[in-house]
């Protein structure tokens, strides 16, 4: 009987195995190529850059306010009013660097002592603005800006209320209670927006402590 | 009887699976294989940079012990505070590589109280035209002091005045070494034409604090700083003799020295030692933790006693538009040069305490002997005055490497060598 049954002979399991594990690589291969062509093309390409950008803003201005805080005699960063240019008073994040760096673009030597005022104005993002404490002429000079971010649509602040236990995002900064002086957020969100593309990030805002742990 | 039919379809089926999964794995991996990447050198980081604070808490744990026994002073890393685990008694733990560095701050001079004569001592020392030594040192001082104009027409307020972006001087201590690019005529001896710091501008940096402090720390001052403050190529290679006597030392005398006297006895009379002091008061203290391919450095600059300051920034002229006022106009503060010395009032004040701008750290005054602050809570041993973590912006860009003929050479040997300055003419 089983000389009359005709002889299929199929494939070993190493065959298989072999042929599954190329077909695999291959495939794998294949989408990558593909993905990578649709990122090219604009598919994803947007989005990724998008997202890159808001993360080196973000660590910019989180290393601006680090620089302002731990520093030897650092005042650190607060809320405070700064004139905006068109004769009324705004609060603004400001802060103070003894060396401004590569935040600063200087047209001949870098001054020392430079205040920082960071803001977002429509239509051209997020904003620093500086200026030494040793220029002249102030009243006459306009100060010096670098924009930092075409894509910040707005700063929200975010705040902790101790009585309720709860936190609280705002989108103007707050007072403190029963005075005019602005309060001190915890934290702030920069929120980033690109057409249909949106993110958000968070800033803690850094408090200098005294003794070893200091940040 | 006949065997059952096979159909190809299971083999379809698999490779219908396999594809599908494939797909997904390929768009799974161009989503997040940059975010996975990342979320995992965060959570490396902040895993490390906890140690990296354990590890400097125990650094400075030792320190202040080390302190107390001896006599509250810090002299050297081998009064045993180099390998603070090695003293402690325990272990890093599993897997932890840790590596401390210790740099003494107060191994260098105060820029701030640092005299006109002084300046002009250190820049000689270190290679500069005693000429040259001069006018820069004249500029700086300028720079610094609330009423000395200086000599030179490029550091006079009128010269800051007219330059693109009209500014005054600082009248206040140097705070950051970049400052220099903004003085007259030492922006030219220290930076290049393309802006890179020269080699004298190098080892200045390498001899000057921008802290405030009494003295200086005979036991880690550099060779360069010796040499600036009067002693000669023979004293400064007795002191180095001694402090490499390992073994040959009478036992009980360590290799540092443990009050200045001992200096003055092994080099001889004579020699001014009132810039120098037998102890650390200012130190770096950077701390290096390494798991794997993680890794995180910290540094904090540890003030061991309470008398240090630094510059505080100029006035706001915005909230004290007087200042601006009182600079804006075209008459300058009147000159009081024509001698090589500064009027009073100036950095040349004896007592860093009084020189104008100075500023008392936060726990100046509030601090006990032992530098302990009175408190409710944990008693830090000392205070931090700056925090870096490696983590910040990345440092600035290399210049090309293409040779620029114009370049100055690098620092060698021969160059960057310090002199002695008692061929100084005055």
């Amino acid at each position: 009987m089983n000389l009359l049954r005709p002889i299929r002979r199929g494939f070993t399991l190493l065959e298989m195995l072999v042929s599954l594990a190329i077909l695999g690589v291959l495939m794998v291969t294949l989408n990558t190529f593909l993905f990578s062509m649709s990122e090219l093309w604009g598919g994803g390409r947007d989005q990724r850059l998008f997202d890159q950008h808001a993360r080196a803003a973000t660590a910019l201005v989180r290393n601006a306010f680090e620089l302002a805080t731990f520093g030897p005699s650092a005042s650190g960063v607060a809320l405070k009013d700064v004139d905006d240019g068109a004769g009324t008073t705004k609060p603004r994040l400001s802060f103070l660097l003894a060396d401004a760096g590569r935040l600063a673009d200087w047209p001949e030597a870098p001054l020392p002592d430079v205040d920082f005022n960071v803001f977002v104005e429509e239509g051209r993002g997020l904003v620093f603005q500086w200026q030494s404490r040793l220029e002249l002429e102030r009243d006459k000079t306009d100060k010096h800006e670098t924009v930092i971010s075409p894509f910040v649509a707005a700063i929200h602040y975010e705040y902790y209320d101790a009585d309720l236990k709860e936190w609280k995002v705002e989108d103007e900064p707050v007072n403190e209670t029963g005075s005019t002086a602005w309060k001190k957020p915890v934290r702030i969100h920069l929120m980033f927006e690109r057409g249909t593309l949106k993110s958000e990030k968070v800033i803690n805002l850094p408090i200098k402590r005294s003794g070893a742990s200091t940040p | 009887m006949s065997a059952p039919k096979r159909r190809g379809s299971v083999i379809i089926v698999v490779l219908v699976l396999i594809t599908l999964a494939s797909l997904l794995l390929g768009r799974f991996m161009e989503d997040n294989s940059l975010e996975l990447s990342m979320a995992t050198r965060e959570a490396d980081r902040r895993r490390l940079r906890a140690d990296a604070q354990s590890e400097l808490e125990l650094a400075l744990a030792v320190i202040a012990e080390i302190r107390s026994i001896d006599l509250n002073k810090i002299h050297a890393p081998s009064q045993g505070y180099d390998d603070p685990h090695a003293y402690a008694g325990f272990p890093a733990r599993d897997g932890l590589e840790v590596k401390f560095e210790y740099e003494d701050e107060t191994a260098k001079l105060p820029l701030s109280v640092l005299s006109k004569n002084d300046l002009i001592q250190l820049l000689y020392s270190l290679g500069m035209e005693q000429r040259d030594a001069e006018r820069c040192s004249d500029a700086v001082v300028a720079w610094e002091s609330k009423s000395y104009d200086s000599i030179e027409e490029e550091a006079t307020e009128a010269a800051y005045q007219r330059s693109t972006l009209s500014f005054r001087p600082a009248r206040r201590p140097i705070r950051t070494f970049e400052e220099f690019r903004s003085i007259g005529v030492a922006k030219e001896l220290f930076f290049d034409e393309a802006g890179r710091p020269t080699p004298i501008f190098q080892a200045f940096k390498g001899c000057v604090s921008l802290y405030t402090f009494p003295q200086s720390n005979i036991n880690t001052a550099s060779d360069a700083v010796l040499l600036s403050q009067g002693l000669d190529e023979r004293q400064v290679g007795l002191i180095r003799d001694r402090q490499a006597e390992i073994g040959k030392r009478i036992v009980g005398t360590p290799s540092y020295f443990r009050v200045t006297s001992e200096v003055r006895q092994l080099v001889g009379g004579g020699v001014n030692m009132a810039k120098f002091d037998d102890e650390v008061i200012l130190m770096w203290v950077r701390v290096t933790v390494k798991e794997g391919l993680s890794k995180c450095r910290v540094s904090a600059l540890v003030a061991i006693r309470e008398d240090v300051a630094y510059p505080s920034a100029a006035a706001n002229p915005d909230t004290d538009p007087s200042i601006a006022q009182k600079r804006t106009g075209t008459t300058t503060t009147p000159r009081t040069t024509g001698t090589s010395t500064a009027v009073s009032g100036s950095t040349t004040t004896p007592s860093p305490y009084l020189t104008p701008g100075i500023e008392a750290p936060a726990t100046f005054g509030k601090s006990t002997m032992s530098g302990r602050v009175a408190s409710k809570t944990i008693a830090y041993p000392f205070q931090i005055l700056a925090w870096e973590e490696d983590n910040g912006a990345p440092p600035a860009p290399k210049p090309p490497d293409d040779a620029d003929p114009a370049a100055p050479a690098p620092p060698s040997s021969s160059t960057s060598a310090p002199r002695a300055t008692k061929t100084l003419t005055k």
